[in-house]
C-alpha cells in the first residue's frame, strides 16, 4: 500500500460531483437534442434519423455516466500545513502541490442546484495563473469549503505573527519568512464562521440605478442577437428566412408610404432597442450582484476583502488586501452627475471571474465619500492620501495633440479619398473641433501626483509603512477614472519619447504592477521630460527599498 | 538628466548587428534579383519596373541602415546600474528609458546564440512579476560582462542582503567597469 493512500488526511470531492457533471455534460447537448426531438421528427422520412440521434445521445449520456465516476474518483486533495495537495489521475497520476503562502484568492460560486444541496465550486488562484485558475475543485461540501478557507487564513496568520514576532528580537534582522511549524499555528476552530466586519452592502434599488447608469446600452443589440442564435437553433432556417423576407416586405412597403411614418418606425425602432439594452443591462446587473456584500475579515493580520453576490449562482471570492496592486474609482457621465462610482481594484491573481478590463470590482456602486473610505481600508495609513491639487501637463500638451490629431484625420481623408473618390469623404473634417474640444476636456480632467507628505510622519512613528508613497492618477474625457497605486508596487517603469513628444519636451510613463494582464499597470503622460524621469526614478527608488508582498510576508522601510 | 552612471554596449554588439542586417538584405537582394530575372525570362506582363527598382533600393535601404541606423541606435542605447536600480536606455526615434527596481527581481536570463556568440555578443533578461512590460533586456554584452551583471543584479536584488551589507558598513563592490556616463532621454 503506498504510504500516502494510508494518510486519512487524502479527501475526495463531494458525491454531487458525479450528477453536478452529468448536468453539465447533458446541458451542452440539451440544444441540439430539442431541436432533432421537435423538429426533425416533423416529417415521417425523418423518423428513422430522430431515433437514431436518441441512439447517440444514449451513447453520449453513457459517456457522461463514465466521465463524472472518473472526475469523483481520480481526484483526491488533503491541505497540509504549509501546502494544498491535489492529485489527480487513476491510472497515470499527477501530483500538484500549491503552497498555502502563494495561494492568492478561493473563489467559490454556487448555482441554484449547488445551493439546494449545499455544495459550491472552488477555485484557488495564486499570482501568475494567466487564464485561468491555479486549481479547481468541483464541487466541495460547504463544510470543506470553510475548512480549506480557514486553514490558509490559520497559515497567513501563524505567517505574520512569525513575521512580527523575529521584527521585535532585539538586534534581529528581518526573518528569513520559513514556513511555520504546524505546532506553531494559532488555534482557530475549523469549519466554523470567519471573523468578518460587513462594509458594504448594495440594495436592489442601488442595482438598479447601477444598471440604468452602466453604459450598456448596446446590451441591445446583444439580446437581439443571443435571440436570433436561439430561434435558429429551434426553427429550422428556411421558416426563419421565409418570415424575415416577409418582415423586411412590410417594412419596405411602410418605408415608401411618406416621410411622417418613416420618421415614426425610425424613433420607435429606437426607442426599442435602447429600451432593450437598458433592460438588459438593469436585469444582467440584478441577476449579476444580487445581495452583493463586502465583507472585511477582521482578523488584525489578516487582511482579505469578501464578496459575494448572485441572484441565481452565488459566487463569494476573497481578495488579500496584500495583493491589491492599483485601486481604481470610476464615474460615468451619468454617474457623475449622480454622485456614485464603482470601485475596482487589480491584483496580482490570474484573470478568471474578472471584468472585461481585467480589473477586479469590488464595488459595483457607491457613493462617492463610501467608495473613497474603501481606499483606506486596500491601503490602511494612507487612504486616499493628503493630494488636493494634482499636477497637470503644460498647455502646450494640448497644442501637441491637436497637431497630432490634425495629421491623423488628414491621413483618414486621404485613405478614404483613395478608397471611394466620393466628396463625403470630406466630412471626416467635421471632426477635427470636435476632437480639439476634447483633447482639451481630457487636459483639463487628466492630472497626476505622487503623494509622499506622510513618509516623515510615519517614519517617526511606526518606524515602517506599508504602503509608502501612493501615486494618485485622474484620466478621463465625459467620465472620470480616478487611480491609486502605492510606489512600492512598481514592477518595471518605463518612460518613452516619441519624436512628435520630443518636439515639445514631453514624455509617457508606464508603471507596470505585478499581474498578468497589461491593464493593471498605471499610464502617466504626457508630462514633462524633467518631471516624468524624477518620477520614474522616485517611483524605482521606493519599489526598491521596500519588498514585494508575493516575496515575502510583509513589506519593511529601510 | 538620469542620476544613473550610464555605460555603453560593447562595439562588438554593433559590428554582430551590422553583419547579421548585411547578409539579410543581400539574401532580400538575391529573391528579387531572381524574381527580376525569371520575370524577364517567362516574359511576365505585370509590372516590369519592381524588378530594377528593388535591386538599386535594396542596397541603398541595406547601406542607410547599415551605416546610418545601426550606428545611432548603438550610440543611443546604453545601460545603468545603480545601488537599487537598473537603467536600460534605446531607441533613435522612439526613445525609451526602462527602469528595474532591483527587488523585484524575480529571475535572470543569459542568452547567446550561436551567430551571437561568434560576435561575443550575448543578451541579459531580467525579469521581473509584471504584466505588459515584465521583462527588461540587455542586448549588447560581452558574455564576460552579461555574467558579471547579472551576478551583481542577483547580489543587490535582495534587500535583506543589502541592508545588512549597509549596517555592515561594507562598500558595495563595484560592478562593472564604467567606460563612459552618458544620461538622459533627449540624447
Amino acid at each position: 500500500m503506498n504510504l500516502m493512500e494510508a494518510d486519512p488526511a487524502w479527501r475526495r470531492l463531494h458525491w454531487a460531483t458525479m450528477p453536478m457533471q452529468m448536468i453539465r455534460s447533458i446541458r451542452v447537448m440539451i440544444v441540439p437534442i430539442v431541436v432533432i426531438l421537435f423538429f426533425r421528427s416533423r416529417g415521417g422520412e425523418e423518423q428513422g434519423r430522430a431515433f437514431g440521434a436518441l441512439g447517440s445521445a444514449g451513447v453520449f449520456a453513457l459517456i457522461t455516466v463514465a466521465i463524472a465516476l472518473w472526475r469523483y474518483f481520480s481526484l483526491r486533495f488533503y491541505v497540509g500545513a504549509n501546502e494544498l495537495v491535489i492529485e489527480t489521475g487513476l491510472i497515470g497520476r499527477s501530483v500538484r502541490h500549491i503552497k498555502l503562502e502563494q495561494v492568492q484568492d478561493l473563489r467559490t460560486s454556487q448555482g441554484v442546484l449547488q445551493r439546494m444541496i449545499g455544495v459550491s465550486d472552488v477555485k484557488v488562484e495564486t499570482a501568475g495563473t494567466g487564464g485561468g485558475s491555479e486549481a479547481e475543485l468541483s464541487v466541495l461540501s460547504l463544510k470543506d469549503v470553510a475548512d480549506l478557507r480557514a486553514k490558509i487564513e490559520r497559515f497567513r496568520l501563524a505567517k505574520s505573527i512569525s513575521f512580527i514576532d523575529a521584527s521585535l528580537q532585539p538586534g534581529n534582522g528581518l526573518p528569513t519568512g520559513t514556513d511555520p511549524q504546524p505546532g506553531a499555528l494559532p488555534a482557530i476552530a475549523l469549519g466554523t464562521s470567519r471573523p468578518e466586519e460587513l462594509l458594504r452592502s448594495v440594495s436592489t434599488k442601488e442595482l438598479i440605478v447601477a444598471g440604468l447608469t452602466s453604459n450598456r446600452v448596446l446590451s441591445g443589440l446583444v439580446v437581439i442577437g443571443v435571440t436570433w442564435g436561439l430561434l435558429n437553433d429551434f426553427i429550422p432556417e428556411r421558416e426563419m428566412l421565409a418570415w424575415v423576407e416577409s418582415m423586411i416586405m412590410r417594412l419596405k412597403n411602410e418605408m415608401t408610404a411618406d416621410t411622417s411614418t418613416r420618421v415614426i418606425i425610425a424613433l420607435l425602432g429606437t426607442v426599442l432597442l435602447i429600451s432593450l439594452g437598458v433592460i438588459s443591462s438593469v436585469v444582467g446587473t440584478i441577476v449579476r450582484f444580487h445581495g452583493y456584500q463586502l465583507r472585511r475579515s477582521t482578523n488584525a493580520t489578516v487582511k482579505g476583502l469578501v464578496r459575494e453576490s448572485g441572484l441565481f449562482t452565488r459566487r463569494s471570492s476573497t481578495l488579500t488586501v496584500d495583493r491589491v496592486q492599483t485601486l481604481t474609482f470610476r464615474q460615468g457621465v451619468l454617474r457623475r452627475l449622480i454622485g456614485r462610482m464603482s470601485v475596482h481594484a487589480a491584483t496580482a491573481a490570474g484573470m478568471s471571474d474578472r471584468d472585461k478590463d481585467s480589473t477586479d470590482l469590488l464595488l459595483p456602486i457607491a457613493r462617492t465619500a463610501e467608495a473613497a473610505s474603501l481606499a483606506t481600508i486596500v491601503f490602511p495609513e494612507r487612504g486616499m492620501g493628503s493630494v488636493t491639487n494634482l499636477s497637470r501637463a503644460d498647455r502646450s500638451t494640448v497644442r501637441r495633440s491637436n497637431k497630432k490629431t490634425v495629421v491623423l484625420v488628414l491621413l483618414t481623408l486621404i485613405a478614404l479619398v483613395m478608397a471611394n473618390r466620393s466628396p463625403w469623404s470630406m466630412l471626416v473634417l467635421a471632426a477635427i473641433p470636435i476632437l480639439f474640444l476634447a483633447n482639451r476636456r481630457s487636459w483639463r480632467v487628466s492630472g497626476h501626483q505622487l503623494d509622499d507628505q506622510l513618509d516623515d510622519q510615519l517614519d517617526h512613528e511606526l518606524n515602517y509603512e506599508r504602503n509608502g508613497p501612493m501615486l494618485h492618477l485622474r484620466t478621463g474625457l465625459i467620465g472620470l477614472s480616478y487611480r491609486l497605486m502605492p510606489a512600492r508596487n512598481s514592477q518595471v517603469i518605463l518612460l518613452t519619447q516619441s519624436p512628435f513628444d520630443r518636439s515639445y519636451g514631453v514624455a509617457r510613463l508606464h508603471v507596470d504592477t505585478a499581474g498578468e494582464q497589461a491593464g493593471n499597470g498605471v499610464s502617466v503622460g504626457p508630462i514633462p521630460v524633467s518631471g516624468a524621469v524624477e518620477l520614474a526614478m522616485k517611483l524605482a527608488r521606493q519599489a526598491s527599498v521596500t519588498t514585494w508582498p508575493g516575496r515575502r510576508p510583509d513589506s519593511r522601510r529601510i | 538628466m538620469l542620476p544613473v552612471a550610464m555605460e555603453p554596449f560593447d562595439i562588438s554588439y554593433l559590428r554582430y548587428q551590422q553583419w547579421t542586417d548585411c547578409i539579410s538584405w543581400f539574401v532580400l537582394w538575391v529573391i528579387v534579383f531572381v524574381a527580376a530575372l525569371l520575370g524577364i525570362v517567362f516574359k511576365s506582363s505585370g509590372a516590369w519596373w519592381w524588378g530594377p527598382t528593388g535591386m538599386v533600393g535594396i542596397p541603398v535601404i541595406a547601406m542607410w541602415t547599415i551605416f546610418w541606423y545601426h550606428p545611432r541606435a548603438f550610440a543611443a542605447g546604453g545601460f545603468g546600474l545603480s545601488e537599487d536600480v537598473l537603467v536600460v536606455r534605446s531607441g533613435v526615434w522612439w526613445k525609451s528609458i526602462e527602469l528595474l527596481p532591483l527587488s523585484r527581481l524575480q529571475h535572470v536570463d543569459c542568452t547567446s546564440g550561436p551567430v551571437q556568440a561568434k560576435f561575443d555578443v550575448a543578451t541579459l533578461t531580467a525579469h521581473t512579476a509584471g504584466a505588459s512590460n515584465a521583462a527588461v533586456s540587455v542586448p549588447g554584452l560581452s558574455r564576460f560582462r552579461a555574467e558579471m551583471l547579472r551576478d551583481q543584479l542577483i547580489r543587490r536584488s535582495d534587500v535583506h542582503l543589502r541592508e545588512a551589507e549597509a549596517t555592515k558598513g561594507e562598500e558595495p563592490v563595484a560592478v562593472l567597469p564604467t567606460s563612459g556616463v552618458r544620461d538622459g532621454v533627449e540624447n
